[in-house]
């Protein structure tokens, strides 16, 4: 149960992102869907993308260590799950390309200022072990 | 020596097992007791008395204090005593990567060997927080000049790379641990 909450709590800035999305597609595409419908789905595909983006920006760090090919795996990961919702909802067809497009700029402007975010804590966090190691390194030699 | 065990069900367990591992026998007819709150002081003997809340306090205090000249443990002057095999080898703290538990044993894994030691985990953990060494999940403690990467993982979780290519994952109840350890 505290995995669970922990990951929907993880989901939050995704699911904003999502709301973003939404107010986006309100706004200029599609007016006449209530805006709540949109929120909730919007948020939903926000949470899948964020965990997208998670798992490649995570998973190309673990097995490469390269910040550039973590980077291009989150961008990657939310330009090409973006594609595929917008292709699954028909928007290149009801909007047209050009409103496809600009939902995939939008996912990729705040999904790559999370995965920033997590780049930043990556680097925070070893430049920690760098500096607790150098503590350390006298006193056990 | 022989001590005489008054708590719940649940401290003696972890009771005897503790001082079973510094030799001690338990025994009704001992003239030490170990009490916690509320039991009944005896008359007779001598008689140590325990809050349940403060178990970590008193186990400390009966390393520290009573049985500090029975311990293999002298982590001072950065050594353990470690066996390997038949034989039993002073390690050095700085040449251990990581404590690790399993099957009711704690062993040290250096370069090249790995020794079985005598303490408990938790024993360790505490003794060792100020040498470079974190628990990092149930059954590990590990030396932070080991670790070459931290790489955040799934669900809050941090997996360690290790410079002998072993990975360690920190677990979510300890990632916050590890977290303070690093000054986070």
């Amino acid at each position: 149960m505290k995995e669970l909450k922990l990951y929907l709590y993880n989901l939050i800035p995704s699911g904003a992102v999502g709301i973003i999305i939404a107010i986006f597609v309100h706004t200029f595409i599609n007016p006449s869907t209530p805006i709540y419908i949109l929120f909730i789905m919007y948020f939903l595909i926000g949470t899948v993308v964020g965990t997208v983006t998670a798992m490649s920006f995570n998973f190309a760090i673990y097995k490469t260590s390269s910040v550039k090919i973590a980077f291009l795996s989150a961008f990657l990961g939310i330009g090409v799950s973006v594609f595929f919702i917008n292709i699954l909802f028909r928007t290149h067809c009801t909007h047209g390309w050009g409103a496809s497009l600009i939902i995939i700029a939008i996912a990729e402007i705040f999904g790559m200022i999370i995965t920033y975010s997590s780049y930043r804590y990556y680097i925070n966090i070893n430049n920690k072990l760098e500096k607790r190691k150098k503590d350390f390194s006298g006193q056990n030699r | 020596m022989d001590i005489k065990l008054l708590c719940s069900k649940n401290y003696q367990v972890l009771l005897e097992e503790f001082l079973r591992s510094r030799n001690f026998n338990i025994s009704d007819n001992a003239s030490i007791h170990l009490i916690e709150s509320g039991y009944p002081i005896p008359e007779k003997g001598i008689s140590i008395v325990f809050h349940p809340d403060q178990l970590d306090k008193l186990v400390t205090f009966l390393d520290e204090s009573i049985f500090s000249n029975k311990q293999s443990f002298d982590f001072r002057n950065g050594r353990i005593v470690g066996q390997y095999q038949d034989s039993y080898e002073i390690i050095e703290l700085k040449d251990i990567i990581l404590f690790e538990a399993s099957e009711n044993y704690v062993y040290s894994l250096t370069n090249d060997k790995k020794y079985k030691i005598k303490e408990k985990l938790y024993q360790l953990e505490e003794m060792l927080a100020n040498s470079g060494f974190i628990r990092i999940n149930k059954s590990s403690i590990v030396n932070i000049l080991y670790i070459k990467e931290i790489v955040p993982w799934f669900n809050g979780r941090l997996l360690l790379k290790l410079n002998n290519k072993l990975e360690l994952e920190v677990s979510r109840n300890y990632a916050n641990d590890f977290k303070k350890f690093l000054g986070m």
